[in-house]
């Protein structure tokens, strides 16, 4: 087992440091240190020219803000109200290796709360993430902030049962990124009868646009629509569990075709902007997926007949075989409906993600409520795809990372 | 003309314009067939350009083609299931899903006839005893051949006298191999194996063992991709040089055939070059436009063949990069296109969310 962090113990074995940090107690929610290190940290790789490139690196280093950390206080703290919250104790993450900001979001929500924090990072690390830790290292290395480095231990590992066992079996609470196979596989390792575990399988995203809203849009309003819809399904190569899939048409319009068009028009310039590229066979498994569903019939129409991007797959025929489409790189299905209520009838469990654009917030109110078992656990606008928030995949994180003292006297 | 004219000429005997001439009526004449046959192929071709634009012949280029992963995903056939004789399975060992390619008599019988004519005009009329570098056990069940079984099945009535050069644990009878050869003393030797297997279980087998081994005049067809070998960084003139100097093998031909096209398998020549038969044809594309190419340009390549009656096959885009050299004038006088494949496209390495599994 590698130990990454911190660099300073590797004369421990890994189950030392373990031991250590789980007797070690836990800090307060929201403790002073933990909001500055954070900030700290924030601002070094908002300097730092080598992350420029990395915009969802960027977006995290905003996420992380002194401002940002005290209004997530403010809102832990009216949902808190009088209760009393305490951490669980020793929280265990495991990142998955592609999206590489999740395990610090998931890392610090659970610090803040007050718990202490063992991640397992992926042996198949992009270079930002070993950048990432080594600014950690930097940061948490300075004196004043041994209190984290005391609580912290994130570690690397090939595929090993025994390691993930002995690892579970110091936890209070588990936490699996990385989708269903990974869940399935840690699962194999029980966890103390006393610990809970947060799972994030492998979801789908849409996207619903009111057509006749695009009507009304001037040049700058079209702009800026196509470069939030493309930060939210290019990021990530349009991989992450929250990159839209498909793209539901609402209603119908005299001008519909037309603004389609204008729609896709706008996107693709932005995508001529930004000069993103993918290698060759990203293209080839577009033609794939997109012939495989057109030969199924559910598919009746192909924006191409090769691989050019954005690929449109028009939805003749729905069915929920779409939603295990994977091969991203500017993959698209369209699919019209009536009416936004409808969309309930597509909606399966899988669904995690609905960005949209041109909705009264009561009907999207109406339609959260209509969904009641069914998916879909966050309805934002396009544009915040990939905002990661406190509260995820239908959990509270501040609930599910803290235990609640009942006080009742 | 059609097929059966193909057989009383060479299978390197028309020139450019000969063959277009033939290629593009036939390859079109297919396009139609499985778009009335198959239900899945239609679909495809109702989805991209209303199918409108495939319908009037104006050369290969415009031809519609199929991924070749396609067949890994879907049951693709143009005829009634009562009617299949033959499922061929890709072998899998690089990846967890198999293609299935389904044959009736007519399209098996055009495979068999049109690889005959292709290697008879390398080997000549005679059969020669030959040497199969594999085990007997991979073309045992008889119904469903793995890519393997069929390769072998394919080439084994050109030889006679057969002999498994391996047994299951893929090891190399020496003894029997010396009792062959002395057997067939003074005749020509034919062997057949796969690219990967001819190299590390009888070339590199011999040098680890210290084993020097005489062929003499003997002639080696070998197939399967260069894949594994370039790991090992071994290429073409390395692996003809080897096999010489080591196994005295004189004469080597490799060829660049799939499961997914059997039979009109690209040979290739004296001068290390793969040649087109009148049965297909071969086209380059720009591997991220897939917008075709001029020749001496490496790009993807897509095989065409006109051999596929019962499933739609016959133009298909691989997954392998190469680039055309010349047409109708290679050294060898040979007509027809003459290429080279350099390997595969590199994989995809863009991931989900749903990816840590393999290293957890």
């Amino acid at each position: 087992m590698q130990i990454l962090f911190p660099v300073t113990q590797q004369d421990r074995t890994w189950q030392e440091l373990m031991d250590m940090l789980k007797k070690r107690p836990a800090l307060q929610a929201f403790d002073p240190l933990v909001v500055e290190f954070i900030h700290r940290l924030s601002k070094r790789i908002l300097l730092d020219r080598g992350f420029r490139g990395y915009a969802e690196l960027m977006a995290m280093a905003h996420w992380m803000r002194r401002a940002n950390i005290e209004q997530l206080e403010r809102d832990y703290r009216k949902k808190r109200k009088e209760r009393i919250w305490q951490p669980r104790g020793v929280a265990l993450h495991f990142a998955p290796s592609n999206v590489d900001t999740i395990f610090m979001y998931s890392w610090f929500l659970s610090m803040l709360v007050g718990n202490k924090n063992v991640i397992r990072l992926s042996g198949r690390r992009d270079e930002q993430v070993d950048m990432l830790i080594g600014l950690i290292e930097d940061i948490a290395g300075e004196s004043e902030f041994k209190t984290i480095a005391e609580r912290t231990l994130i570690v690397s590992y090939e595929h090993d049962a025994a390691k993930t066992a002995a690892l579970s079996g110091y936890c209070d609470i588990r936490v699996i990124w990385g989708g269903d196979e990974t869940i399935r596989s840690i699962r194999q390792s029980p966890l103390p009868p006393r610990a809970t575990e947060l799972v994030f399988a492998n979801r789908f995203s849409l996207s619903a646009i009111r057509t006749s809203s695009l009507d009304k849009l001037n040049e700058e309003q079209w702009k800026q629509l196509a470069a939030d819809f493309y930060n939210d399904a290019y990021w990530f190569n349009q991989m992450a569990c929250s990159s839209p899939r498909l793209l539901v048409w609402i209603g119908q319009h005299e001008k519909e075709k037309e603004l389609k068009q204008k729609f896709w028009e706008e996107l693709s310039k932005v995508i001529r902007q930004k000069g993103i590229r993918w290698e060759a066979a990203v293209g080839i498994n577009r033609l794939v997926e997109g012939y495989s569903y057109a030969a199924k019939g559910i598919v009746d129409r192909l924006s191409t007949r090769y691989t050019g991007h954005p690929y449109r797959a028009n939805i003749g025929q729905y069915s929920d075989e779409i939603k295990s489409v994977d091969c991203g790189g500017g993959f698209f299905f369209e699919l019209v409906l009536e009416e936004i209520g409808q969309i309930v009838d597509i909606i399966g469990k899988q669904d995690q993600t609905l960005t949209v654009h041109g909705f009264e917030s009561e009907e999207l109110r109406t339609l959260a409520w209509n969904l009641t078992d069914k998916g879909i656990d966050r309805i934002v606008t396009i544009g915040q795809a990939l905002h990661f928030s406190e509260v995820w995949d239908g959990y509270d994180f501040f609930v599910h990372f803290t235990r609640e003292i009942s006080l009742r006297c | 003309m059609n097929v059966q004219e193909m057989f009383e000429i060479g299978p390197y005997a028309l020139d450019k314009k000969q063959k277009s001439l033939f290629l593009n009526a036939e390859l079109h004449r297919l396009t139609l067939h499985h778009r009335r046959h198959c239900e899945a192929y239609a679909n495809i071709l109702n989805a991209t350009a209303g199918a409108s634009s495939y319908l009037d012949e104006s050369g290969i280029e415009s031809e519609p083609f199929l991924p070749v992963r396609l067949f890994k995903m879907l049951e693709l056939k143009s005829i009634g299931r009562q009617d299949v004789v033959k499922v061929l399975t890709s072998s899998g060992t690089t990846s967890q899903t198999v293609s299935k390619i389904f044959l009736d008599k007519q399209t098996a019988g055009l495979q068999a006839r049109a690889l005959v004519h292709i290697v008879k005009s390398f080997l000549g009329p005679k059969r020669m005893p030959m040497i199969i570098v594999d085990t007997p056990n991979v073309i045992k069940d008889r119904k469903s051949y793995s890519a393997r079984g069929a390769g072998i099945m394919g080439m084994i009535n050109f030889g006679r006298n057969h002999f498994y050069l391996l047994n299951d644990e893929m090891e190399a009878d020496w003894e029997g191999l010396e009792r062959f050869l002395k057997v067939h003393t003074d005749q020509k030797v034919l062997l057949f194996g796969f690219t990967f297997m001819v190299w590390k279980y009888f070339a590199q087998a011999a040098e680890r063992q210290g084993k020097k081994v005489d062929l003499g005049d003997s002639l080696l067809i070998h197939s399967g991709g260069w894949k594994r070998l370039e790991e090992e960084a071994v290429d073409n003139v390395t692996f003809k040089k080897v096999l010489r100097e080591r196994l005295g093998i004189g004469q080597i031909h490799n060829f660049y055939g799939m499961v997914e096209q059997v039979g009109s398998i690209f040979m290739e020549c004296e001068h290390g070059h793969l040649h087109v038969p009148t049965f297909a044809d071969v086209r380059v594309r720009d591997s991220e436009t897939l917008e075709p190419l001029p020749a001496n340009r490496p790009g993807l390549l897509q095989v065409l063949s006109v051999l596929p009656e019962s499933y739609p096959g016959h133009s298909l885009l691989t997954e392998d990069i190469g680039q055309i050299h010349g047409e109708d004038d290679c050294p060898c006088g040979r007509q027809g296109i003459y290429f080279s494949v350099h390997g595969r496209l590199p994989r995809a390495e863009i991931r989900g969310c749903s990816d840590t599994h393999e290293s957890v």
